[in-house]
């Protein structure tokens, strides 16, 4: 009987335990944040062994940086979140992300709290936790902060394979020291003879795209070469495959820009009118 | 032999928008398949549903989105908060005796801004002009902005994506898993849904205008499915992925995915 009793007892449990993190999981994907923190708090105090106990744990954070006027317990939160968990694993680096959206809101300075977290994230051994709080330092009005994250963004460009992420690292060094922007890729060997008269490398890329409809620019900046790439890419697809159709047409191959540059040296690289918008690229 | 068994006309046409979204998984659509091979009228039906679904976009989906002037609204937020500023800064001030003196600080702010051109112009005046490649790159704060912006967005479309393509291989075809203890092998796509959360990281401060909010609200739900994924084990159970499939679809998510991708990678200045 007692044993019968236990089992019984067990077996409701589980499925209590089982239905527990489904509604979590429910209220998560609803972002229901309220019944999301009431939903951890329930399954980490009744199922402290749960195999689901370290998500509960991470929602619970989610849920409290979520929620208005929580953001100090939040902050307390990740933190013994991050105290608790190993380096390296996923839940870890939405928790670091989390922590340094919480303490740093963009436009409100840079408060003490949020230096910490970013400092602390500067001294991570694993790199993406290292180069995401080198790249929000970037932001930060904190001089010796972001002397810190200069050489970590340089050192994560050079590393880094993925050109969004690398993307991401070349706009916090330029923010940082736009003399110190890494040189654009594309050998120096074999390189085509520039037209007569350019003298020097190009220094800069401007790029204006004109909005005919609503009779104003969308965009109008300028960008040491190294962001010739990202300024493309930048664009939406119909404005970049103008612009490649354009390139052919003169027989440049947008995909090289960085050759397409160098051969055209200063000057107007490209100009593509459409119906909607004019676009401009010139070089310095 | 379940899955053999020849769908009915009412089952197929329950299922049009699901086949349109690649969400019923390679069984189904096989049966689904069969059975527009076999019907005609279900598959009159399925062209009209699909053409339907094609022309579907932002605007149809979203109509009163497009009625708002993002741009005016920006700037009228924007002087509004300095009106609040300035009326709060005013009132922050101490009392007559502060008041007393503020001609005479403004007269004094004025001669100090003076004073800070004169400094400014005067050495241009004196020095050579410095030869053009010692010039220091200077790129204004709100190029950068302007450029930061751009590149999260169209990151932030290349995100959903192909967390679109992840979530709909992970339902449509998943590997059989070698062990006992699962069903279907993970690994891949939980590996995957970790490199999409990393790049979600990146992004996510940078979507911060007022046309960004479905954008970030849609990047925001994806994050918690991809969780979901990176949490699975490698060998996880067949109740696990039924669970994704259920919130994928009762969210609208793929249809979601593809309107605002659509918007944003077309060139579209607002999501």
């Amino acid at each position: 009987m007692l044993i019968a009793g236990a089992m019984l007892f067990l077996m409701g449990a589980a499925s209590t335990e089982e239905a527990l993190v489904r509604q979590l999981k429910v209220d998560v994907f609803d972002e229901n944040w309220t019944a999301v923190l009431k939903d951890c708090d329930e399954l980490l105090s009744r199922f402290p062994l749960s195999p689901d106990r370290d998500q509960a744990a991470f929602y619970r954070t989610k849920a409290l940086s979520r929620l208005p006027g929580r953001e100090t317990e939040a902050i307390d939160a990740l933190r013994s979140f991050l105290r608790a968990h190993p380096a390296d694993r996923p839940l870890v680096e939405e928790a670091w992300s989390g922590l340094f959206a919480v303490a740093c809101v963009p436009g409100k300075g840079a408060p003490a709290e949020c230096r910490e977290v970013l400092g602390e994230g500067l001294q991570s051994s694993a790199p993406f936790i290292s180069t995401l709080a080198a790249i929000r330092a970037a932001d930060v009005d904190d001089a010796a902060l972001r002397r810190r994250a200069l050489p970590i963004l340089k050192k994560a460009y050079d590393s880094q394979t993925d050109a969004d992420i690398r993307n991401e690292i070349l706009i916090a060094i330029l923010k940082i020291a736009p003399d110190e922007v890494p040189a654009p890729h594309g050998s120096s060997a074999d390189r085509p003879p520039r037209k007569p008269g350019n003298q020097g490398e190009p220094a800069f890329i401007r790029m204006s795209v004109f909005n005919k409809e609503e009779g104003r620019f969308e965009v109008k900046v300028q960008f040491p070469v190294a962001f010739a790439r990202m300024l493309i890419d930048s664009l939406g697809d119909q404005r970049r495959e103008d612009l490649r159709r354009e390139a052919q047409r003169q027989g440049m191959n947008i995909d090289e820009i960085f050759e397409a540059i160098r051969r055209s040296g200063r000057g107007r690289l490209l100009e593509v009118d459409t119906e909607d918008s004019l676009i401009e690229i010139w070089i310095e | 032999m379940m899955g053999r068994t020849p769908w009915s006309c009412r089952r197929t046409r329950g299922r049009l928008t699901q086949s349109f979204y690649r969400l019923l998984g390679s069984r189904r659509q096989g049966a689904f398949d069969r059975h527009l091979q076999a019907c005609p009228a279900c598959r009159a039906e399925w062209e009209a549903t699909r053409t339907a679904l094609q022309r579907i976009d932002s605007a149809t989906a979203f109509p009163f989105e497009s009625q708002v002037d993002w741009r005016r609204f920006t700037r009228e937020t924007v002087a509004k908060a300095r009106q609040a500023e300035s009326a709060r800064e005013q009132k922050a001030l101490p009392g007559p005796g502060w008041r007393g003196r503020r001609p005479l600080l403004a007269w004094g702010g004025s001669l100090a801004a003076l004073l800070v051109a004169l400094a400014m112009m005067l050495p241009r005046s004196f020095r050579p002009e410095a030869p053009q490649t010692a010039r220091p790159i200077a790129v204004s704060a709100e190029s950068t902005r302007s450029l930061q912006h751009n590149v999260a967005r169209q990151g932030a479309a290349r995100y959903l994506r192909d967390s679109r393509s992840l979530l709909v291989s992970l339902i449509e075809a998943p590997v059989r898993c070698r062990r006992a203890d699962g069903a279907y092998d993970l690994s891949l796509e939980r590996e995957r849904s970790r490199q999409l959360l990393r790049k979600k990281n990146l992004y996510l401060g940078s979507l911060d205008g007022p046309g960004d909010q479905r954008l970030v609200d849609l990047v925001e739900q994806l994050e918690a499915l991809l969780l979901q994924v990176s949490s699975f084990d490698d060998c996880t159970t067949a109740r696990q992925i039924h669970d994704l499939r259920d919130a994928i679809e009762s969210r609208q998510i793929l249809m979601r995915i593809d309107l605002v991708t659509r918007t944003v990678e077309g060139g579209g200045s607002r999501v």
